[in-house]
């Protein structure tokens, strides 16, 4: 017990001796939250739509007010026909074309049916089919606002979205975001103390006084575990204070499931540090972990969507059970019921990588 | 000239001689390429959704068995009460529920609209405001089946350039963005950095050669490296993922070759300032590659992000190569719609070209 103190005194003391570590703990997590949680929206804003309005009346003036009043649009008139737009699309002059057609509104008060176009840059698919949908909504609303009670009846939608009412991307962004944050400060700072030792020949040095591999590792993780919930915990202010995110469910839930990950990813970072030699392989194998990691946990990119076998493959990642129970902690207020299975999942997760990291870290070090 | 042929020639036998890097190099972006393909797709298939169906009717299952005959949506099940449709939700086991009123036909036969209402589950925001758009055109398609005389109006919606609404044609140009300027400048400031450390670079304080001479020399391995790397990439995109190609390969052969300078140059200027390899990493990672991923428009849309990281994202050469790579590919383009995109890629490239030109010749 006190030759662990004594390595944490040790480790205490060379992290506060060293600037970047203290920086990469202090700093680091509040701006990368601040920039990504600005930067990473899948919010749909700020559209260039072209509108060549041929029917000019008081009604379709007014459907113009409506889109532009809608605040995802910024609306251009453009004079087209449907083959320049093409032309106008190539040139990013806007992102999508809505065409009026000649007595449209006429048409459509007579109920004879009529047609609008809308052509839309479909580059980007997902972008696409929201637009087309903000604008089939709009329009919509509005003809059945001036047709009001002779329209036929019809099925209408109309919807709430539990857990965050308006949509706000940055509140599934930022529980995802402080994961990772986690993983990077965990698992490089560990990396890079143990390599360091490493270089300068300490870690030999080490082993051959009294202390026991087991004794170092535990005295290596303490202050950094402690950094990592730290980090953590400045992430979650500034996400709170900052970015208003809703805090729905227990701390305690919340620490516990972030141990278990500090834990891992502590694990994680020690085992890249006993394959490596110099700083520049921790470098190269922890960014070829956390590219795996960003890419496969559902941080940016939804799961569902992959193909199967890389469905599979992404549950050898911890950080997807960890950020999965962070939102569902941060806004949907589970509680232990719910998380059973992912807490089981992440507590296997940092046994094996506890033991597989102390085991190779003892065999490097005795040999 | 005869100086920096042997010179030339000294450089790719460096490359040469290391086979399993060079092998590492030019497949690993191919795998990487293949592997994220399938990876990055923000389009939404099986939407799990639960029922409550308080109506009855044959016309409301009518619709439900509609909906759930489209490919978009999935049904999980059908539950007694909103309550235990609630539970299903916060287990995430359903996507959204839909709630159909009792009386809600009859309330149609006196002509009057009724409201279903979907509950969606908020906490994936994305999905969620994906699904509430399917599910409305979902309604107006079934709407106007149902309507006795016809729709008020159509709508036409003619989605140009990726009219299947392939999210792989969107971002597997993207991948190629990130993957050369990964190779471009990450590969020349390490090994650069390298030389440095061993200080086989000094000792070419010794040889008969100009700093511009050393910069060139050193660039045009890598920029041979990176033409075989485009390609391959260019090929997988093509032949595995068919991403259509509506432009022409001459004038994505001219970008591709101007953003590899731009990545080279910028490589190099790297070198300059690291002072190990550790460092010439760091750099690359933080000042290259995370800001091509992140502020580049490669997933996030440029134009949702505020007015401040929006004039930043100017300063990135993957911003304006990723307008101009799919550009080419996806819409056709030709010269005179990018070529202020690529007179920014060259001034950038000549910008940190010369920068580095400098700092290497006061270091020799």
């Amino acid at each position: 017990m006190r030759r662990i103190l004594a390595i944490v005194k040790k480790e205490f003391k060379q992290m506060r001796r060293q600037k970047q570590t203290l920086i990469l703990l202090f700093v680091v997590p509040v701006v990368q939250l601040l920039i990504f949680g600005y930067v990473l929206t899948t919010d749909v804003k700020n559209i260039d739509l072209g509108i060549k309005d041929s029917d000019k009346t008081v009604f379709s003036r007014h459907l113009i007010d409506k889109i532009s009043n809608s605040g995802y649009f910024r609306i251009k008139y453009v004079d087209t026909t449907p083959r320049g737009v093409e032309e106008l699309l190539k040139k990013r002059k806007v992102d999508a074309v809505l065409i009026i057609p000649e007595g449209f509104m006429r048409k459509v008060l007579r109920r004879e049916g009529s047609q609008a176009q809308l052509i839309v840059n479909a580059m980007d698919s997902n972008i696409a089919s929201i637009v087309t949908g903000y604008i089939m909504r709009i329009f919509e609303n509005f003809v059945a606002g001036i047709l009001k009670g002779s329209a036929p009846a019809k099925v209408k939608m109309i919807y709430t979205a539990w857990f965050n009412p308006e949509l706000k991307s940055v509140y599934f962004m930022v529980p995802g975001l402080a994961g990772l944050i986690i993983t990077i400060i965990c698992t490089l700072l560990i990396g890079f103390s143990i390599v360091r030792e490493k270089e300068t020949s300490t870690l030999e040095q080490l082993s051959i006084t009294p202390i026991k591999p087991h004794e170092l590792l535990i005295g290596k993780m303490i202050p950094y575990a402690l950094g990592g919930f730290l980090s953590i915990t400045l992430a979650l202010m500034v996400g709170k204070l900052w970015f208003h995110v809703p805090m729905r469910g227990s701390y305690l839930l919340l620490f516990g499931a972030s141990f278990l990950y500090i834990l891992t990813a502590l694990s994680i970072g020690i085992l890249i540090a006993t394959f490596s030699t110099s700083l520049l392989q921790v470098l190269f194998l922890s960014w070829f972990s956390l590219l795996f990691a960003i890419m496969l946990s559902g941080l940016l990119i939804p799961i569902r969507n992959m193909p199967e076998v890389i469905q599979f493959l992404s549950n050898l990642t911890p950080l997807k059970f960890y950020i999965k129970m962070l939102r569902e902690i941060f806004l949907k207020g589970g509680g232990l019921n719910l998380m059973l299975m992912d807490i089981a999942i992440l507590s296997l997760f940092a046994v094996v990588f506890v033991l597989i990291s102390s085991l190779l870290f003892r065999k490097r070090l005795t040999v | 000239m005869r100086k920096s042929k042997a010179f030339l020639k000294k450089e790719f036998l460096h490359l040469i001689r290391d086979p399993k890097s060079l092998f590492l190099i030019s497949l690993l972006p191919v795998i990487m390429l293949l592997f994220y393909g399938y990876v990055v797709r923000m389009d939404v298939k099986n939407i799990k959704f639960g029922v409550v169906n308080y109506d009855h009717s044959q016309f409301f299952e009518g619709l439900v068995s509609d909906m759930e005959a489209s490919s978009y949506f999935t049904r999980e099940g059908e539950f007694p009460s909103l309550k235990e449709c609630e539970k299903w939700i916060v287990k995430g086991k359903v996507d959204a529920c839909l709630i159909i009123p009792s009386n809600g036909y009859k309330k149609l036969l006196t002509g009057k609209d009724t409201e279903v209402l979907l509950v969606l589950d908020g906490s994936d925001s994305n999905l969620a405001t994906t699904v509430a758009n399917y599910f409305h055109a979902f309604l107006a398609k079934f709407n106007s089946k149902h309507m006795p005389r016809g729709p008020e109006f159509r709508f036409s919606v003619v989605n140009f350039f990726n009219p299947e609404l392939k999210s792989s044609h969107f971002f597997v140009p993207g991948l190629a963005a990130i993957f050369l300027m990964m190779i471009c400048a990450m590969l020349t400031s390490i090994t650069i950095v390298k030389e440095k450390e061993i200080g086989s670079l000094k000792l070419l304080r010794l040889a008969p050669v100009s700093p511009f001479q050393v910069i060139v020399v050193k660039l045009l391995p890598y920029l041979f490296l990176a033409v075989v790397e485009a390609s391959l990439i260019i090929a997988v995109a093509e032949l595995w993922f068919r991403v259509p190609f509506r432009g022409s390969l001459l004038s994505l052969g001219v970008s591709i070759f101007i953003y590899m300078f731009a990545g080279l140059s910028f490589g190099v200027f790297l070198s300059t300032i690291a002072s190990s390899q550790a460092i010439a990493m760091i750099l690359s990672l933080v000042l290259t590659i995370l800001p091509s991923v992140l502020l580049s428009g490669f997933i996030f849309p440029i134009k949702s992000m505020p007015v401040l990281l929006q004039a930043l994202t100017y300063i990135i050469p993957a911003r304006y190569f990723l307008i101009i790579i799919r550009g080419i590919m996806l819409m056709g383009v030709g010269f005179k719609e990018i070529y202020r995109e690529l007179v920014f890629l060259m001034v950038f490239a000549i910008f940190f070209f010369v920068i580095s030109t400098f700092r290497l010749k006061r270091e020799l």
